[in-house]
């Protein structure tokens, strides 16, 4: 009888997407155990995807760490830099229109960073699950400090006569942009 | 550089499991048998191991017809002196007792 059930089949496709391409070859080893393991399939596939999982944080630990550090690295950056030039800006007259994009450099440099460390990843997920934790750390903290949320945060873009909402989007394109671009020059780099 | 810890008990009990026959191929299920250590467990033990040269892993023919090959593992010298090194501690012959 093969241990390969519809529910062990599930659970090794979800540890073969955790475990990522290097462990290909293992991930097969996995599947072929799994169907020798007849009636103990699920159980082994379960143990599996553990496996896979402890693998993987094994490997991209300082990945992982990244994907929560550099988000919080890009707000104390957009601050900082905003703060500086707002106040410069306002005392050599320069519009704040022209200073709302200088916000996005936080966004900017830590998705470059994120890109050149995993150059293979695709960047649109990679750069999905920074922007989340760039929206969420905020979240958090104003919830645990204040017991409430905001909404959202971004760069104001009401200023261009663009809907609110739009800062969202625009910090998405950037963490999405930027990882794409880090990652395409640690790859000229390594060709 | 990254470093290289010694082996865990979990490691050695693997590594014993290997030697008692040492020019044999074993699966993974039957690792486990041995060794009382569940997939979680074994698979990224044995990952370790093929990555230091101390195990080699290979795909045999399926024994049954209709039945996918299986991955199926051997000790290496590394993994034999790997073994003897830790001996001296108490190491993997001691790591089964302790389980039962």
């Amino acid at each position: 009888m093969s241990g390969l059930n519809g529910l062990a089949r599930l659970i090794l496709r979800l540890a073969n997407w955790i475990a990522g391409r290097d462990r290909e070859e293992w991930v097969l080893a996995m599947v072929a155990e799994t169907d020798a393991a007849g009636g103990h399939g699920p159980a082994w596939a379960l143990g599996c995807l553990y496996a896979a999982a402890k693998d993987r944080m094994a490997r991209d630990l300082w990945f992982v760490a990244a994907l929560f550090a550099l988000p919080v690295f890009a707000i104390v950056l957009s601050f900082s830099v905003g703060a500086a030039i707002l106040v410069g800006a306002r005392t050599i007259g320069i519009s704040d229109m022209a200073v709302i994009p200088l916000m996005f450099s936080g966004s900017l440099v830590a998705g470059l960073m994120l890109g050149r460390m995993r150059p293979a990843y695709p960047p649109i997920a990679v750069g999905t699950v920074a922007f989340v934790v760039h929206q969420a750390i905020p979240l958090l903290l104003m919830w645990a400090a204040f017991g409430r949320l905001m909404p959202f945060w971004s760069p104001n873009m009401t200023i261009y006569n663009l809907p609110a909402p739009t800062g969202l989007l625009v910090s998405w394109l950037i963490w999405v942009a930027a990882t794409w671009w880090g990652g395409g020059t640690r790859r000229g780099a390594i060709a | 550089m990254q470093r290289v810890r010694p082996p865990s008990k979990q490691t050695l009990a693997v590594l014993d499991a290997l030697a008692r026959r040492p020019g044999e191929w074993r699966y993974g299920l039957e690792l486990a048998r041995l060794t009382g250590l569940k997939s979680g467990s074994l698979y990224p033990i044995l990952i370790r191991c093929a990555e230091r040269g101390l195990v080699e892993a290979e795909w045999l023919a399926p024994t049954e017809v209709g039945r996918p090959p299986r991955h199926a593992y051997r000790i290496l010298a590394a993994g034999l002196a790997a073994l003897r090194s830790s001996a001296t501690t108490g190491g993997a012959s001691s790591f089964k007792e302790q389980l039962a």
